[in-house]
């Protein structure tokens, strides 16, 4: 039985593509290798950022006014920052530190001394609940957080989570982890009282926290323009925002320079690749000539056969990079507490790059052979 | 396309065709004037480097000439641009090389298939029919390299035929072939004339026999020709 559709359109980019594996795997294969090195390592730094917002993301909820020289606001400080949110619910919020474990190293984050009377308010606000334990008791050295840093701490209830032995997670006396909480942030709380006890030079700072997380966002504008920079400093979500991205905009620099230079190797090589197995064809393109297929036609099958070997390298990179992100997201990542987003879509873009230029040099490439190419040479020769 | 049975298929006007300047000059072909009538099996003999493949290259316009004129079917090559071109030597020609050269990565029935000038629903049948005709149908499955050179030769001229080109050109078509196997293709190609006016390039005259004319060439020049009664 002879197969129709390949003798109707034998010269198909497809038919070659798939008749051709020796000599188009080795491209598919760098191609996609060098889609997984682009989309591996924008999700990698990427979660740097991810990190930090998702860490401090309670600041999308409330914003904390720190005094400057100082480790309490004034009265009359505390009262201009009322007066400028009359809306807005205020409270102390006095902060004692742990260091979570992150990609890029240790971050410090505030396990916050709130009162009675607030911390649960401050939960709502946040949209997280106790899921088990309990809340710490007024005046005991007591602490409950969110199952992603406890987990990230390695630590259970009844586990001590500051230790005045410790370096990085240090308290006068051990603190013990007594509830753990579950929600879009992390939050970490305190008793206020024993906060302003056992840690006497911490900066007392104070909650302001809108009816909404869109109220949020004209407070903390207001917030970062109103306050004398001189006496305070508002701890904002914008802030946040801000200053992450600047801290990171040298490394994203780096990362974008990293990914020129994979697209520009594997284009480069690919092209050199492209160039040899056009010699190796030259034989059958002069013979195509020959037989009165035009210039114009084979420029579109080899346009044909790039865009397909582009589209199938670069779906099986893709295909590779998420299978191989979620791997390490679940089995690596996820149990040390740590936060990769297999599915960052920026990550995804920055690899087309890739497969655009590898296309643009082995069209150049071939294009100006066959352009240069005299048929009769070719099969003289032959 | 067919030829009108009148006129010349192939025509050289005082063709010559020259490589190089100056005193580097080297002369191919010298003022060759031939006509070739339609539906006629005609033979360009000669040794190597008299001009006789510079004469075939020149008729399927894959050449130019630096002077005189060559036409095809009454339309001088020269005159043609390029997309005319590419689409007189699709309609109108078969070529067959002298080195079989056949896609490695396609059967022998999509090789034959490459022929055609355009894409038709009906190409397989087209194929498998040309193939029984010209004996090779139990070689379409087969790749190139399962071929002989022999048959790989024939699997050419069928891709050359397959579109029923009123001329049929063919460059030493048997000289990569053992005795036997040349005169087979020899045969096949002596069986177009019926639809196609055929010129084969040889140095073997006794690949000729049964010519209607055969053109003896020696250094670019036409030395002989004799037509057959």
């Amino acid at each position: 039985m002879i197969r129709t559709t390949s003798i109707q359109n034998p010269l198909s980019a497809w038919l070659y593509f798939r008749r051709n594996p020796a000599r188009n795997l080795p491209v598919v294969v760098a191609l996609a290798l060098a889609v997984v090195l682009v989309a591996g390592i924008v999700t990698i730094v990427s979660s740097v950022d991810q990190t930090v917002l998702t860490m401090y993301g309670y600041q999308r909820y409330l914003s904390i006014v720190t005094p400057r020289n100082a480790l309490r606001l004034s009265d009359e400080l505390r009262s201009e920052v009322i007066k400028l949110v009359p809306n807005a619910r205020t409270f102390d919020v006095i902060p004692a530190w742990t260091n979570v474990r992150t990609v890029f190293g240790k971050m410090p984050f505030p396990i916050m001394g709130v009162a009675h009377q607030d911390r649960e308010f401050l939960a709502e606000a946040c949209g997280v609940s106790l899921v088990t334990g309990r809340w710490p008791a007024k005046g005991a050295p007591e602490i409950a957080m969110s199952e992603a840093i406890a987990k990230n701490r390695d630590l259970k209830l009844g586990d001590i989570v500051l230790d005045p032995k410790s370096e990085d997670n240090f308290a006068a006396e051990p603190m013990k982890l007594v509830g753990t909480l579950r929600g879009p942030v992390w939050l970490a709380v305190a008793s206020a009282e024993f906060v302003r006890d056992r840690f006497p030079v911490a900066i007392h700072g104070l909650a302001v926290i809108g009816a909404s997380e869109q109220s949020q966002r004209s407070i903390d504008v207001l917030l970062d323009k109103q306050l004398d920079k001189s006496t305070a400093r508002a701890w904002t979500y914008r802030t946040l925002v801000r200053d992450t991205r600047d801290a990171l905009s040298s490394l994203y620099l780096m990362m974008r320079v990293i990914v020129v230079i994979i697209a520009v190797t594997v284009a480069l090589l690919a092209g050199m690749l492209a160039g040899i197995h056009f010699g190796q064809r030259l034989g059958e393109f002069a013979t195509l000539v020959a037989i009165g297929y035009s210039q114009r036609f084979l420029l579109r099958r080899i346009v044909g056969e790039i865009a397909i070997l582009c589209v199938v390298a670069w779906t099986l990179g893709l295909l590779v990079t998420v299978a191989m992100l979620f791997g390490l997201a679940k089995w690596v990542m996820e149990p040390r507490g740590l936060l990769l987003d297999p599915m960052y879509p920026a990550a995804y873009l920055y690899t087309l790059p890739v497969p655009f230029a590898l296309g643009v040099f082995s069209l150049v490439t071939v294009t100006r052979r066959l352009h240069k190419m005299d048929a009769v040479s070719v099969i003289e020769r032959r | 396309m067919t030829l009108p049975s009148v006129s010349p298929a192939i025509e050289f006007a005082e063709v010559s065709l020259r490589y190089g300047e100056g005193m580097r000059t080297s002369v191919a072909l010298d003022s060759v004037a031939l006509s070739m009538k339609p539906r006629s099996f005609v033979g360009i003999l000669g040794p190597s480097g008299s001009g006789k493949s510079s004469l075939l290259y020149l008729a399927s316009g894959l050449k130019q000439p630096s002077a005189g004129e060559v036409r095809v079917a009454g339309r001088e090559l020269a005159k043609l641009s390029a997309a005319e071109m590419v689409a007189l030597r699709r309609s109108m020609f078969g070529i067959v090389f002298q080195q079989p050269y056949l896609l490695h990565y396609l059967s022998a029935a999509e090789n034959i298939g490459v022929g055609l000038p355009q894409r038709e629903m009906n190409a397989a049948e087209k194929v498998g029919e040309l193939a029984l005709r010209l004996g090779i149908d139990s070689l379409l499955h087969k790749l190139p390299h399962e071929l002989s050179g022999g048959e790989r030769q024939r699997v050419c001229i069928a891709r050359a035929v397959i579109g029923s080109p009123p001329i049929l050109l063919a460059d030493e078509p048997t000289a990569a072939l053992d005795h036997a196997n040349g005169h087979e293709v020899m045969n096949l190609l002596v069986s177009c004339r019926e639809f196609a006016t055929v010129m084969v390039v040889t140095h073997d005259p006794e690949m000729l026999e049964g010519a209607d004319m055969v053109v003896r060439m020696r250094d670019g020049r036409v030395e002989d020709v004799s037509v057959s009664q």
